[in-house]
């Protein structure tokens, strides 16, 4: 009985120098700081430094070239402006062990510009900008990408691994492409048409938002919209597009004529040609319902109209400090709606209508008095911004009405149903 | 008996071993502890040199979200302005109240971290968040992106928020006389900024966020009377008389008073360093 127990006794004494051993394995604390210095490494290592494709939870795309050394430092180039894509800014980096290794960009620079909560600072909304991240926790990381998410507002940054070929002057060719793709809007029709093995899309790209759009008819209007990374020759989609077999994920190879309204280019292998046209192939009746009813929103339009290829062909941006137009549903007691023009530090002026919605999927606006208020109301621009606010209300309260056309997060087009010529967009 | 002696020893001695390698297992400490660590540029050297080496005081300027309000958006700062902000610190604050009380006063009263951010925190009731101190240990400075030496509003409203928090510590070491917060108890209200200023004026108030609370009043008063100064104060005086007037003045000598009883400072001594600090900053 008693050998039993002593015996007993030694297994517990070896039971004890099991668990000891446990201790020697790696501790999470070890493992965090070996995954930041592996991080670390990373950012460095890549000579040319890195191609970061930013997907801000706003909406939209920009594109970034980030050069990061071993010293918390990094260069950044950004496709924001011209400015921007030629001259780096330097500021500083650190990678934080947080819930998850977080690179974060410590100082101001281009990327911070998106997330500026001050609107004085790029344009964007007071409290949130353009609502950006610049604390982003490591997804993933393969050789040559690196996955990152917004630690705040769960915005989408890919970060890859820039060639040789991919120098400083990167960024700037890839906003000259953007500025490029952009002409395809000064096609005389707004509808552009693609054929992709034997079937039929319209096809919309926002040069300003960086967006993508397919519209088909599959027993029925079907669309697709994502947005794209701009690169040097062509474009990136972030969520390839796929319908049956065919699968988009990259258009390269850009030729664009505006005089014969077609855009070549190379996708998958295959040339394709877009040829502009002044039908659409499908309309889709839901988008004014959504934009009018859904989206509680201010839709801006930084452009006005633009009216057979030529963009502000009201010439809005020419009222003395002009900032954006303001359509406002439901301004005045419903459903009195507005069109401020914003001009010249906070001063507003714009047109009183109704916003009526057809069945047949057409937004119709129509001019209309609201009590004894002035039309068009507010702060007079003077003379001349007078007769361009009257020029913009007479197109915009054509009595066909417009088609809509949602081509992002907040973004619509609205195109005129009597002469697809004469378009506008809002975001 | 002696066999069963010799198993009883060697259980023993196992124990002892087993115990003596859990003794052995002592962990070599938590990795990473100690605060974060990178690369020391001029910006670094800068603040240890003028901050941290003579006063023990920290200065945060990259980015940290946990050292503000982490679920909201803010910029971090343009690392040009980060120089020129803590020069203005240094001279309108830090080097007034050393002339006035010495080094030894400045070393035992300062908070012991600034943490900097480049745009104002926005609030969601409207109000926009311009600094903030906890406990006297910090002072949150914000908005530093917009700074510019050559803007006196930009200026006051930095150097406002540095001597109220100051002043915060003064009186969480030794506390004002009881009378101060028997002048107006009436006005104090959570909802100070539906107050307008000249509204926080007519009842004896130097600004609406005085009517927060008495201590809020307090410091306000004093940052008010070094920073925005004394003609401002009399111009607000000479505005409102009466009762709000009465107020205002006598405000103003408990803590003329309160400095000289309390510290040994000469206020009006300390006002004139601060305005000839704005001076120097400015030009």
């Amino acid at each position: 009985m008693k050998k039993i127990i002593y015996y007993s006794l030694i297994l517990l004494g070896l039971a004890g120098c099991k668990k000891s051993n446990i201790a020697a394995d790696q501790r999470p604390d070890e493992r965090l700081t070996d995954a930041i210095a592996v991080y670390q490494k990373q950012l460095v290592a890549s000579e040319n430094g890195w191609i970061g494709y930013l997907f801000p939870k706003g909406g939209g795309s920009y594109t970034f070239k980030f050069k990061f050394d071993d010293k918390n430092r990094v260069i950044t180039y950004s496709d924001i402006d011209k400015d921007k894509a030629t001259t780096g800014k330097e500021s500083s980096y650190r990678i934080k062990g947080t819930q998850l290794p977080a690179l974060y960009f410590d100082t101001y620079s281009y990327l911070h510009l998106l997330a500026d909560p001050d609107p004085k600072s790029a344009g964007g909304a007071e409290g949130k900008g353009f609502v950006s991240d610049f604390e982003f926790s490591f997804l993933a990381s393969g050789a040559d990408t690196i996955k990152l998410q917004g630690n705040l507002n769960g915005s989408n940054m890919i970060l890859v691994r820039a060639k040789a070929t991919e120098g400083d002057d990167y960024i700037d060719k890839a906003f000259t492409n953007n500025n490029y793709l952009a002409t395809i809007a000064n096609f005389k029709y707004y509808y552009n048409k693609l054929s992709i093995a034997g079937k039929e899309y319209n096809v919309s790209l926002n040069s300003d938002k960086h967006t993508i759009s397919f519209y088909y008819d599959q027993s029925g209007f079907k669309s697709f919209t994502t947005e794209y990374g701009i690169t040097a020759n062509g474009l990136i989609l972030r969520v390839p597009f796929v319908d049956g077999t065919t699968v988009v994920s990259e258009l390269s190879g850009f030729n664009i004529d505006v005089a014969a309204g077609t855009a070549e280019f190379t996708a998958a292998g295959t040339k394709l040609t877009m040829t502009n046209g002044a039908i659409p192939l499908i309309i889709d009746k839901g988008a004014p319902t959504r934009m009018f009813v859904t989206k509680q929103h201010t839709w801006v339009s930084k452009n006005g109209f633009t009216l057979a290829g030529v963009k502000d062909a009201h010439g809005v941006k020419s009222i003395n400090g002009f900032t954006e137009i303001q359509y406002i549903p439901n301004w005045f007691n419903d459903p009195f709606d507005i069109a401020w023009f914003k001009y010249n530090g906070g001063n507003r002026y714009g047109p009183i209508f109704n916003t009526r919605l057809d069945p047949d999927g057409k937004m119709v606006f129509v001019k209309s008095p609201y009590g004894n208020q002035a039309n068009p109301s507010g702060n007079n621009p003077g003379a001349a911004g007078v007769a361009i606010v009257n020029k913009f209300y007479n197109q915009f309260t054509e009595v066909g009405g417009y088609y809509a056309f949602e081509t992002g997060k907040n973004t619509f087009d609205l195109v005129s149903v009597t002469d697809s010529k004469n378009w506008i967009r809002f975001q | 008996m002696k066999k069963e002696f010799l198993i009883l020893l060697m259980c023993l001695i196992i124990t002892t071993f087993t115990a003596c390698k859990k003794e052995k297992t002592n962990q070599t400490p938590i990795l990473s502890l100690g605060g974060e660590t990178w690369a020391k540029g001029p910006l670094d050297v800068y603040i240890k040199v003028n901050f941290t080496d003579p006063y023990n005081i920290e200065v945060k300027y990259k980015w940290d979200p946990y050292e503000i309000a982490f679920n909201k958006n803010i910029a971090p700062v343009k690392e040009e302005n980060v120089i020129p902000a803590l020069d203005a610190v240094k001279e309108i604050w830090m080097k007034t109240y050393e002339k006035v009380a010495g080094q030894e006063f400045v070393r035992k009263f300062t908070p012991r971290q600034f943490v900097m951010s480049g745009s104002a925190e926005y609030n969601t009731d409207g109000t926009i968040t311009l600094g903030e101190a906890e406990g006297g240990k910090r002072i949150g400075l914000a908005v530093i992106n917009s700074y510019d030496r050559k803007n006196l509003d930009v200026l006051t409203q930095m150097l406002h928020t540095v001597h109220h928090e100051f002043a915060h510590i003064l009186h969480q070491n030794k506390l004002y006389p009881r009378e101060f917060k028997q002048l107006n108890p009436e006005w104090y209200t959570a909802s100070w900024f539906n107050t307008s200023t000249k509204d926080a004026n007519a009842q004896g108030l130097v600004t609406p966020y005085s009517k927060a609370a008495a201590d809020e009043d307090f410091v306000e008063t004093i940052s008010f009377l070094l920073v925005e100064g004394q003609v401002k104060f009399d111009a607000i005086v000479a505005a409102n008389p009466g009762n709000a007037a009465d107020i205002l003045r006598r405000k103003e000598k408990i803590i003329v008073d309160y400095f000289q009883k309390s510290y040994g400072i000469d206020f009006r001594a300390l006002q004139r360093e601060v305005k000839a600090g704005i001076t120097v900053i400015m030009n």
